[in-house]
């Protein structure tokens, strides 16, 4: 159960708009009013907020700004003049 | 007109012989005769059966026609065989079979066409006629002449469209089909199909084949960083274009497994979609999926992929109860690795708390479905009992000594990522911090090389545990690994023990020196023995006692094996496998290990008595009185005098009751005398002796 999803807020929300998502969610019926009410509990305390939006949302930025400027930096080796390819069964129409 | 009449009736008997011998044709010739002198219904019926059966010879002699012809591939005589055939009996298989060699006939003119067309090298023109042909003869092999010779026409769009829908089984259609596909761009599938070109095709080795090959890898190449450039220009990193990345992620993965493209920038290229479809496959929890894009692992993990491996396998093990040995080996790692645990916050108390609210979400979850049965989460969570332990003893270090925050990692963790070795150094050289040996050697052991067979231990799976036990080991770890296979060997015998295999003693050899690291195992093999209750079990249990005991003759191994040998002994003696004296000499050896073994002394006693009384028995039997006074004198239990002293007794009543001489009274009174005081001088039945001679005097 990912309590962001349930109250379809990002992580490190504050504590009010948390509030106010679970009576959204509530008023919504997506899901049932205990998955609302763990999942308020668990995102409005200090501790257990931090412990889900862990296990909840991965950062994958760095590797993709890594991988982006290792792409750009350097000049890739295609085969020189790159020819049409030519048809090595026999010849082809000329018309 | 008689003769006249005679010659009809012998006609008409004539006709009705060959009309039942079915020779129709002569019998119409001849009921024709008589109808047309002697006209009846009776014979014109008859001559119309005739007709018709003629017919059907003669219908039947087409088809068979017909048919040879057509076996032979003389479509047009076959056809006017069958076409005559259908004139006398308009069958509807007739009908279908005239239409049938119409078709091959016309497919057949078509493909001898299509031939002269392809000789004179008018490709596309030969490609219609072979769909033609195929039309009419539904022969595939039509469609891949068509197919390839549209490539030869250089219509490769309708020549791949045409491939598509074949089965492209041999050599020659494949090479067409790859071509045409990279004439159109499509260069990845052209190297797939390529790829599959068998090595006896003339082409397939040539150096003309492979330069075309590496081109049409450096065209795909071009393709892929041209559309990834888009991409990115246009900031098109949402879903929505998942699956553009998707393709690119593997055809870049395909060149750089399959191809001598400069890898460097395709290997980012590869990178930045895998990532990017990491991120897709997380939003929508396809974390299962996610494997196929972690697996196999770098052999390098920095603290990013680290983070990332950590939460993808907490989310995969608790969606399929599967991978909880990975999901521990980073779950842990991750945790106490420094730059994660400070994203927690920026407090050290939160953060700490921040732990070990994830550590019981960890150790939650593995319980959970370790008690709902599954089989992987009960070893996983011994295995995370300790590793846990381990890890956190690392960190109570690391508060002493920072070097050891760095290396901070659980030990598979460290076993893949090549750590083991620094991880097992930096223990030794903080040998002091641990709170007792063992802590220290069990430390060190699951980094050793023999981690894995203690881990098998921890699982309970003892005969993996000894097979996996390092022979040959780094003289660096060997404290650590002798720890290993000395606590692999006590639990092994202790397993032998159990099952009652005899092999227990071999193993329990190197148990000595487990005992002085680790005194708790010897308890829990003190413990073992004296519960057990079965027989062969106490058997058993003496042995390996006895076993430990010369090696390592400790007070408490010694005083263990007193009482389990007293305890056998008894069960023996009370299933009569054993006589008083074996009795007496194993009581007398058990109290010789421990002298204030209760039991053994009490039973001991109790034997004595019983063997003294015995002898005692015996000799008053043969009336060897004095050999009995002797046992009775010589007796320190009470009991054999008492018995001695009853008898006595019952002896003297008797012999007062007796008619007998008085002399002879007087003498046997004297030798009771003189018996008795020989046991005991002050006992009283020397009195009641003495008094009953006085009377006997008088």
């Amino acid at each position: 159960m990912n309590p962001y999803n349930i109250l379809d807020i990002e992580k490190n929300t504050p504590k009010q708009e948390i509030v106010q998502a679970a009576g959204r969610a509530m008023r919504e019926r997506k899901y049932s009013g205990k998955e609302i009410a763990i999942a308020q509990k668990k995102l409005m305390d200090d501790i257990s907020e931090a412990a889900e939006a862990f296990i909840c949302f991965i950062d994958v930025g760095l590797f993709l700004k890594t991988c982006a400027v290792d792409s750009e930096t350097e000049h890739i080796s295609v085969s020189e003049a790159a020819p049409a390819l030519t048809y090595l069964l026999g010849s082809e129409d000329n018309s | 007109m008689k003769k006249k009449l005679t010659n009809l009736e012998a006609v008409l008997d004539r006709a009705e012989y060959l009309f039942e011998k079915g020779n129709y044709g002569l019998a119409k010739t001849e009921f024709e005769k008589i109808n047309s002198v002697f006209p009846q219904d009776d014979f014109a019926e008859k001559i119309a059966v005739c007709e018709k059966e003629i017919a059907q010879v003669r219908f039947k002699e087409l088809v068979k026609k017909g048919r040879k012809y057509a076996k032979k591939s003389s479509l047009a005589e076959a056809l006017g065989y069958f076409e005559e055939a259908y004139k006398i009996s308009p069958e509807d298989w007739l009908a279908e079979r005239i239409a049938e060699l119409k078709t091959e006939m016309f497919g057949r003119n078509s493909f001898e066409a299509a031939k002269d067309a392809e000789d004179s090298g008018d490709y596309e023109k030969a490609a219609g006629l072979y769909e033609q042909a195929f039309a009419m003869q539904r022969d595939e092999e039509l469609l891949l002449k068509k197919a390839g010779l549209l490539v030869k026409a250089r219509k490769y769009e309708e020549a791949v469209s045409a491939f598509r829908s074949l089965d492209v089984s041999d050599d020659e259609s494949k090479y067409n089909c790859g071509f045409a596909l990279a004439m159109t761009r499509q260069y990845y599938e052209c190297l797939k199909i390529w790829d599959t070109i068998s090595g006896l095709f003339p082409l397939a080795g040539s150096k003309a084949f492979t330069e075309q090959k590496k081109q049409v890898q450096s065209l795909l190449a071009e393709k892929l960083f041209s559309q990834f450039s888009e991409l990115r220009r246009n900031q098109r990193h949402t879903e929505e274009f998942a699956d553009v990345f998707s393709d690119i992620y593997e055809q870049s993965k395909y060149l750089l497994e399959h191809s001598e493209i400069e890898k460097n920038k395709l290997t980012a290229l590869t990178e930045y979609c895998k990532y990017l479809r990491i991120a897709f496959m997380w939003k929508q929890e396809q974390y299962a999926d996610m494997l196929e894009l972690l697996l196999p692992y770098p052999q390098k993990i920095n603290t990013d992929l680290l983070e990332l491996y950590a939460k993808t396998f907490f989310r995969i093990a608790e969606t399929s109860g599967k991978y909880f040995s990975e999901f521990i080996m980073f779950w842990l790692t991750a945790l106490y690795h420094e730059e994660i645990s400070a994203k927690f916050s920026p407090a050290e108390k939160q953060r700490e708390d921040i732990r070990e609210r994830l550590l019981a979400y960890a150790e939650d979850m593995i319980t959970s479905y370790s008690e709902s049965g599954n089989t992987e989460a009960k070893k996983a969570l011994r295995v995370w009992n300790v590793e846990k332990r381990i890890v956190k003893g690392l960190r109570d270090l690391s508060e002493i000594e920072p070097e050891a925050a760095r290396l901070l990692c659980s030990s598979r963790f460290a076993e893949k990522f090549g750590k083991s070795d620094e991880v097992i150094s930096f223990i030794r050289n903080n040998r002091a911090f641990f709170s007792n040996i063992e802590h220290y050697l069990l430390t060190g052991g699951i980094f050793s090389s023999a981690g894995k067979s203690l881990f098998h231990l921890l699982c309970g799976e003892h005969e993996e545990s000894l097979a996996v036990l390092p022979e040959v080991y780094d003289p660096k770890e060997a404290e650590f690994v002798r720890y290993c296979t000395e606590r692999v060997h006590f639990s092994y015998g202790l397993y032998c023990l159990e099952k009652g295999d005899s092999r227990f003693a071999r193993y329990f050899e190197s148990a000595a020196p487990l005992f002085e690291k680790a005194p708790d195992y010897e308890k829990m093999v003190i413990e073992k023995a004296l519960v057990c209750h079965r027989l062969d079990e106490i058997g058993r249990y003496e042995n390996a006692l006895s076993e430990i005991h010369s090696k390592r003759p400790g007070p408490e191994i010694r005083n263990a094996l007193s009482l389990v040998m007293v305890r056998r002994g008894i069960a023996m003696y009370n299933k009569h496998q054993l006589n008083s004296k074996n009795m007496e000499a194993i009581l007398k050896k058990a109290l010789k290990l421990n002298p204030e073994n209760e039991l053994a002394r009490v039973t001991l006693r109790s034997m004595q008595v019983d063997i003294e009384m015995e002898a005692l028995g015996k000799a008053i039997n043969k009336h060897k009185m004095n050999k009995a006074c002797k046992i009775a004198a010589d007796s320190e239990n009470h009991e054999v005098r008492s018995e001695f002293f009853e008898f006595m007794k019952r002896n003297l009543n008797h012999l007062e009751e007796m008619e007998m001489e008085k002399e002879e009274k007087t003498f046997l009174l004297n030798d009771f005398f003189k018996w008795c005081s020989r046991v005991d001088k002050s006992h009283a039945i020397l009195n009641d002796i003495k008094r009953i001679i006085k009377k006997s005097e008088k």
